[in-house]
């Protein structure tokens, strides 16, 4: 619908179609027998930058015969750095809530838009979800242009391009998508940008909304794409040749394509000496396989193969088990699901309340249900390491897979043993190397091999070795300067 | 896919858990015995998982051992008479010692083993023994405060005295079978003695008291001629067999010196068996060698003069010579070929062998066997002489 060139027609089909919402502020000024009339929304806008900058600059103007119109008048003279044209009210109520100011001038039917955004965030504050203890420890806030700006300030270079598309027919949410041009393919660019603007969804409120749409095709637990909060790790993976979607109004972006080593990985690996780095990396792959395979081990074992377990130890366990009324399996499952419940609740509760889950956690759950012999102790060991073993990982996403993949290697151990606990095995492997984000196979670069590529994946080679880019990623693989050398010699 | 899901499903239902068996269902038996009483044979089992009578106490990991036996013509209905006691299944899966009587072992061992054979539920590589004047399920109840049940106390004792003892060899399963199934070999088991009150020994408080009264001992190897115990081999004897058999790796002997006497400790020691036919006649090479170092000296003995040093190693070898001819000595008075020579030629000559293959343990007597010694004497304690000397 386009503007009418009267200010109270402007204003009466405003409160029209928003039902004279309580934070609409309408003024009309007469100014040089011209009325000037504006809108704002007190609630997204500040009225501090509307009365001591726009009130002063159409008050204090003078009329000079330099301008073709009045409408040139007052667009030339407002000391706004972000000043806009536009023609119809939708525009007008896009502009109106994200904090602009609408400037209406008698018979005109065109606006003049105007910033005036209050600061509705908190501003850049320390990482929660991704702590770190050597490195930047900025993150990502709810403020849209922020986060740009903060991956801008690391990569100082024309090629970062960042390319916008609106999603949510209601809540017109920017969503970014930032990559370094002469690195990444184009096509995949591209691809990203057309799945955004299939997207068919009334509102984006947050990062998730987004990747639950781009991962639609192929149905797995296991994340296909990176979330972090890290401005840092954001500019990093840009650098490898990733791509990075921003979202408005949320703290986390995704990175992608994602392989399942990069889970392996945390943000500080930059910044750690390459030997120690292999060897938490080295770790958690470890213990990705502990928090995996453990349980459905111990069932495959204690119920169907006691053969491999050494004399000694098979007596000893014997007699744990001695007195426990349940079948091994419901035991374990018993035991994995009270965990999780644990997690669930801790993850949601106020801190004062931690202290109390503690206890009841650790010695109501733990010590007592052994005492009174409903578990044996070494299911509560078996749990225990388990659950510390799949919370060494940074990203909540690779948790909840392996969670899930547990439950499934716990049944296939319950009905059929080591034999069962083998195929489940199979089928996860095949499940994984099924998996693909824009072209990139999931297991890379251990399936297909791409040798080079493998200096950064389990281990972490020093620097000096790590020349070139994933292969996987990109065709553009040299990080240095091939002109260095010629120019210092 | 629905229907392969549909299948699946079926799959895992209907079939039901097959070979699912919980751990505490089981009574799991960590040693065998066999005896005989009567015209029967007596089956013992010791079974280590039996929970505390009073579970109260903290150290639930600590066992209660119990024994139980049963009597038949056959091994199998033995166990089965056993199985009647129990309250939960026999598990065979991971005893690992067996325990022969002396008996059973001169009627021969053909028949009481050839159920562990047989029976698919055992492991093979359990160790075998005998028992010396005394029944072998008392071996099995002798508690020791050092292992937490009696037959885990005959497995490492056998395992760690192999190697630190030249007396003993441990046999286990597999090799015992080898043995028993290829020509020209013969068994030798080592035994187990029990010292003091056998009451006492299968009582706790033996294991309480620090100094118990009753215990197992690793003794002599007992030597057999086809599946039967002939005879029994002194310590010496002893040494010697497992001297040639190459299973001495470490040991020790004492060489009367002068007034005094010097004692020598090898960990390196090896032997090499060869064997050729010389003018169609049978020849065995036994070569010796390894390092050894002198340990205790007692006299007036000057370890600094090479040649005192060189007469003495000469004992030694003379010694090491002697132990190993008192081993052939042994061998061919009982007319069984316990080197597994007869083997050897059967690898490398087996148109010879299989020729003299039916007289072979009569005719071990002219076999010509040439021992050769050349244990090396490295001194290299602190002090070069000894103390009563340096006194002086």
């Amino acid at each position: 619908m386009n503007l009418q060139n009267s200010i109270e027609k402007n204003f009466e089909m405003l409160n029209k179609i928003n039902g004279k919402s309580s934070d609409i502020v309408t003024r009309i000024i007469e100014k040089n027998s011209r009325k000037i009339g504006y809108i704002y929304l007190e609630s997204v806008s500040s009225d501090d930058k509307i009365s001591d900058f726009l009130n002063k600059a159409i008050i204090n103007m003078d009329r000079k015969k330099t301008f073709n119109s009045f409408y040139d008048l007052i667009q030339n003279n407002i000391f706004n750095s972000k000043v806009k044209c536009i023609y119809t009210f939708e525009d007008m109520y896009y502009h109106l809530s994200s904090g602009f100011t609408v400037i209406l001038i008698d018979k005109c039917d065109k606006a003049i838009v105007v910033e005036t955004r209050q600061k509705l965030d908190r501003g850049v504050t320390e990482s929660t979800s991704e702590t770190i203890t050597r490195g930047p420890k900025d993150s990502f806030t709810e403020n849209h242009n922020m986060n740009l700006g903060l991956i801008r300030k690391r990569i100082k270079d024309s090629n970062l391009w960042y390319e916008e598309v609106i999603v949510g027919k209601r809540s017109k949410t920017k969503v970014t998508v930032a990559y370094i041009k002469d690195i990444v393919p184009n096509y995949k660019v591209k691809k990203i940008i057309d799945e955004l603007n299939k997207i068919n969804i009334d509102a984006v409120i947050d990062t998730g909304y987004i990747r639950e749409l781009l991962e639609k095709n192929q149905r797995s637990v296991f994340p296909k794409v990176i979330s972090t909060e890290r401005p840092d790790f954001a500019s990093t993976s840009l650098l490898d040749g990733k791509i990075v979607i921003l979202v408005e109004n949320s703290p986390f972006v995704i990175i992608l394509p994602a392989v399942l080593t990069d889970f392996f990985h945390s943000p500080e690996d930059n910044y750690q000496k390459p030997l120690n780095v292999s060897f938490s990396r080295i770790l958690r792959a470890i213990c990705f396989f502990l928090a995996l395979l453990t349980p459905a081990l111990y069932i495959a074992l204690m119920t169907f193969n006691h053969e491999i377990i050494p004399d000694q130890l098979l007596i000893s366990l014997a007699i744990q088990r001695e007195g426990v009324p349940f079948p091994t399996a419901i035991e374990v499952l018993l035991f994995v699901l009270t965990f999780e419940v644990l997690r669930e609740a801790d993850i949601h509760s106020p801190s004062f309340s931690g202290s109390a889950m503690n206890v009841v956690g650790a010695l109501i759950l733990g010590d007592a249900a052994v005492a009174a012999g409903i578990v044996s102790p070494i299911v509560i060991i078996i749990i225990a390491a388990t659950s510390i073993s799949e919370l060494v990982f940074y990203d909540v996403d690779i948790i909840d897979a392996i969670r899930e993949w547990r439950l499934l290697f716990i049944l296939a151990a319950t009905f059929m043993g080591l034999i069962g606990f083998v195929a489940m095995f199979i089928i996860f492997v095949a499940k994984l190397s099924s998996l693909e984000c824009l072209g990139t196979p999931y297991l890379t670069p251990f399936s297909p091999l791409k040798l080079r590529s493998l200096k950064d994946s389990i281990v972490r080679f020093p620097r000096k070795f790590l020349k070139n880019r994933p292969e996987y990623l990109t065709k553009n693989l040299n990080r240095m300067d091939d002109n260095y050398e010629k120019n210092n010699s | 896919m629905k229907k392969i899901i549909l299948n699946l499903i079926l799959l895992l239902t209907l079939t039901g858990c097959w070979n699912y068996n919980e751990l505490n269902d089981y009574s799991i038996i960590s040693g065998v015995a066999i005896d005989k009483s009567e015209d029967e044979y007596e089956m013992s089992v010791l079974i280590s998982n039996s929970p505390k009578s009073n579970s109260s106490e903290s150290n639930s990991s600590e066992s209660q051992v119990v024994v139980y036996s049963g009597k038949g013509n056959s091994i199998f209905s033995a166990l089965k008479q056993i199985g009647l006691i129990s309250p939960s299944e026999l598990y065979f899966g991971s005893f690992s010692v067996l325990v022969i009587s002396e008996e059973v072992a001169k009627e021969g061992i053909n028949n009481a083993i050839d159920f562990f054979v047989r029976y698919p539920n055992t492991r093979k590589n359990f160790y075998v023994v005998l028992s010396k004047d005394s029944k072998a399920k008392d071996t099995l109840k002798i508690m020791t405060p050092l292992s937490s049940f009696p037959s885990q106390q005959i497995t490492d004792n056998v395992k760690t005295t192999t190697e630190l003892q030249g007396i003993i060899a441990s046999t286990n399963f597999n090799d015992l079978l080898s043995t028993i199934l290829s020509d020209g070999s013969e068994l030798s088991i080592n035994c187990i003695e029990i010292i003091g009150d056998i009451e006492e020994g299968s009582n706790k408080e033996n294991i309480e008291s620090s100094e118990p009264k009753t215990y197992t001992k690793l003794g002599n190897l007992g030597i057999f001629k086809g599946d039967k115990l002939v005879d029994w081999a002194n310590r010496n004897e002893s040494l010697g067999i497992n001297i040639i058999n190459g299973a001495t790796k470490e040991m020790f002997l004492d060489i009367e010196y002068q007034d005094g006497y010097v004692v020598i400790d090898s960990t390196s020691f090896s032997s090499d068996v060869s064997i050729e036919l010389k003018n169609k006649k049978p020849l065995v090479n036994i070569d010796l060698s390894g390092e050894a170092r002198i340990i205790e000296v007692k006299g007036n003995i000057d370890l600094e003069d090479s040649k005192v040093i060189e007469e003495i190693q000469k004992e030694a070898n003379k010694k090491i010579k002697k132990r190993v001819k008192q081993a052939i000595n042994l061998s061919t008075l009982n007319k069984t070929d316990i080197f597994g020579f007869g083997q050897m030629f059967y690898q490398k000559y087996p148109k010879y062998f299989n020729k003299q293959k039916d007289n072979w343990n009569e005719n071990l007597g002219k076999l010509e066997i040439n021992i050769n010694s050349s244990l090396m004497l490295k001194n290299k304690v602190s002090s070069k002489n000894s103390l009563e000397e340096i006194n002086d």
